[in-house]
């Protein structure tokens, strides 16, 4: 009796161990690393503590770390980007007509293509200047050719709409497996009270989504923040660091600089900001519930 | 009515263009010569099935080694990652003992921990193993997998007790109920975690590129990267789009044919948090 009471234990604690191994204690021991002045070479425990010098080095003369966090709040304008023309697709993608999953498994691929051929694809195949499908379409046009992933005011934007097109069908099936939860009783009972298609939109789809909303909000804030090998492949942050995002230059500080312990504090900023972000938009989304519905 | 349909199928094509024009203009590259590609105006198709773009991939880079690398990377990553969720999977949902929903809630709390928190440590912790440059130093740390586990006992609490004890009571052992009973039923949740397993392991890139830096070691995206780089002298642009090409086919064709699944999945986990 007494080792079937311990089966539990014994199955689970490779799992367990695991998991502290590798994920709580170098969730840990990240924020120790980040007291540090550690170059990552010399053994841990010669590395000099330095209290919070790592955090008011960046946030006070690292201009660099400031155009990074400039440079996310321009790619979390994504964010609302991604969630209205997600909901629109899906909207589409939920008629019923002949070769639908077709569709549905066109907007799905670029979420399961690697990233790196994707953005490849993107770079060297439609941005680029020369022979870049882009460039010559607007030849064809008569317009004239733009730099796009070599000029510091376009890289940031056309990264972004790499990223959205990318990241958009998935968005939308998550959409669509809520749209089909929604019963269709609750749209008949709206058309016996001579409701539009606005109304029943505005008044039965969009609040019984309102839970997938939240989730997909939260999703993408958090890929949004975490966006690295699309900038690593196609412009290495630049040109002039105007695509530069927190986890890139984490990895130049990290392993090219070798400052561990400003990488670890990036690290646990970043961790931060996307903790308080996440809780916020659950406070909202539940509080603006209140008028939904 | 007729009219709606047709703005239907019109919004559709727009969308199915936008979302297939890289990849046509991917394989139509890959079958350029050097000179096509710098001719302005651009040719749309290639002149002729050009094949050298593929043969140069193959003989000049280590393309077949890095394929390699990831069908063996990706594919015992996924089948460890079944084999600990759905041990993890069962225990949590069918085992009754002490502290249960507080390993549970463990598991829910490291979904939460991002990626990229963890890199510096685990960098360094598999570096003091010896085991950079080794297939293990990206199949290890990925082992574990909060949301295959999360996956599992969701899909084992559907599972009803009474089958169990029904099986117990016609003299099954633990291991037996297992094997007989529970593991035939799990094909479906086996299917979407190992095919989203393996779609993120053969795709992987930021952890790779730390822990593999011989180029014999190089996964199929980490080639592509150097290929990327290799490609600012336009002669390499055909090999790059090539590489492309072979380097999506796999994960493509995999999510094409489980791609009910994993819709079925993302209703299952996504939306009942």
């Amino acid at each position: 009796m007494s080792q079937d009471k311990l089966t539990p234990y014994i199955l689970l604690l490779p799992i367990v161990a695991h998991i502290v191994v590798f994920w709580l204690y170098p969730f840990a021991l990240n924020v120790y690393i980040s007291f540090l002045y550690w170059t990552g070479l010399e053994p841990l425990y010669k590395a000099k503590f330095v209290y919070l010098e790592n955090y008011r080095s960046l946030l006070l003369e690292d201009e660099r770390f400031w155009t990074a966090l400039r440079n996310m709040a321009y790619y979390a304008l994504g964010v609302p980007v991604i969630i209205g023309l997600g909901l629109g697709l899906a909207l589409l993608l939920n008629q019923r007509v002949r070769g639908i999953t077709f569709f549905r498994m066109s907007t799905f691929a670029p979420y399961i293509t690697a990233g790196v051929a994707l953005a490849l694809i993107w770079q060297a195949g439609l941005y680029h200047p020369f022979y870049g499908l882009f460039n010559e379409v607007l030849r064809r046009l008569g317009l004239p050719p733009q730099p796009w992933l070599r000029s510091p005011s376009q890289a940031l934007p056309a990264i972004l709409i790499h990223i959205v097109w990318k990241h958009l069908g998935y968005i939308a099936l998550l959409f669509l497996a809520g749209l089909q939860q929604i019963p269709q009783d609750y749209y008949d009972a709206a058309s016996v009270d001579g409701a539009s298609a606005w109304d029943k939109f505005r008044y039965v789809t969009l609040p019984l989504l309102r839970p997938v909303i939240l989730l997909v909000l939260i999703l993408v804030t958090i890929g949004a923040l975490q966006i690295f090998t699309e900038p690593y492949v196609m412009t290495m942050g630049g040109p002039a660091d105007s695509t530069l995002t927190l986890v890139l230059y984490m990895y130049f500080m990290a392993f090219m600089y070798m400052n561990m312990g400003k990488a670890a504090a990036m690290v646990n900023i970043l961790f931060a900001i996307i903790f308080a972000l996440t809780i916020l938009e659950i406070k909202v989304l539940r509080r603006s519930g209140a008028y939904w519905g | 009515m007729r009219g709606f349909k047709l703005l239907v199928y019109a919004l559709l094509a727009i969308v199915a263009l936008a979302y297939w024009f890289p990849y046509a203009w991917m394989v139509l590259s890959s079958f350029k010569t050097t000179e096509e590609i710098l001719t302005l105006p651009i040719r749309i198709l290639p002149r002729s099935l050009y094949v050298y773009n593929y043969v140069f991939l193959v003989t000049e880079f280590p393309f077949l080694n890095a394929y390699i690398n990831s069908l063996v990377i990706a594919s015992l990553t996924t089948i460890l990652v079944i084999f600990t969720s759905t041990l993890a999977g069962y225990v949590l949902a069918k085992l009754e003992f002490k502290g249960r929903d507080v390993l549970f809630m463990l598991v829910l709390a490291m979904q939460m921990i991002p990626f990229f928190v963890t890199i510096i440590p685990n960098y360094k912790l598999i570096a003091s193993l010896g085991l950079l440059n080794t297939y293990w130093a990206v199949i290890i740390p990925s082992m574990v997998s909060p949301f295959g586990i999360f996956l599992m006992r969701q899909f084992m609490l559907t599972i009803p007790d009474d089958l169990l004890d029904a099986a117990r009571v016609d003299g099954c052992t633990e291991l037996e109920v297992l094997f007989r009973v529970v593991f035939p039923l799990c094909k479906p949740a086996w299917i979407v975690l190992g095919v989203t397993t393996f779609i993120a392991s053969w795709n992987d890139f930021l952890w790779p590129l730390l822990v593999l830096r011989k180029k014999e070691m190089y996964t199929v995206p980490l080639l592509l990267n150097l290929l990327g780089v290799a490609a600012g002298d336009p002669r390499y642009y055909g090999v790059l789009m090539a590489g492309n090409t072979l380097g999506t086919i796999p994960t493509l064709i995999i999510g094409a044919l489980a791609f009910r699944r994993i819709v079925e999945g993302m209703r299952f986990t996504g939306l009942k948090m």
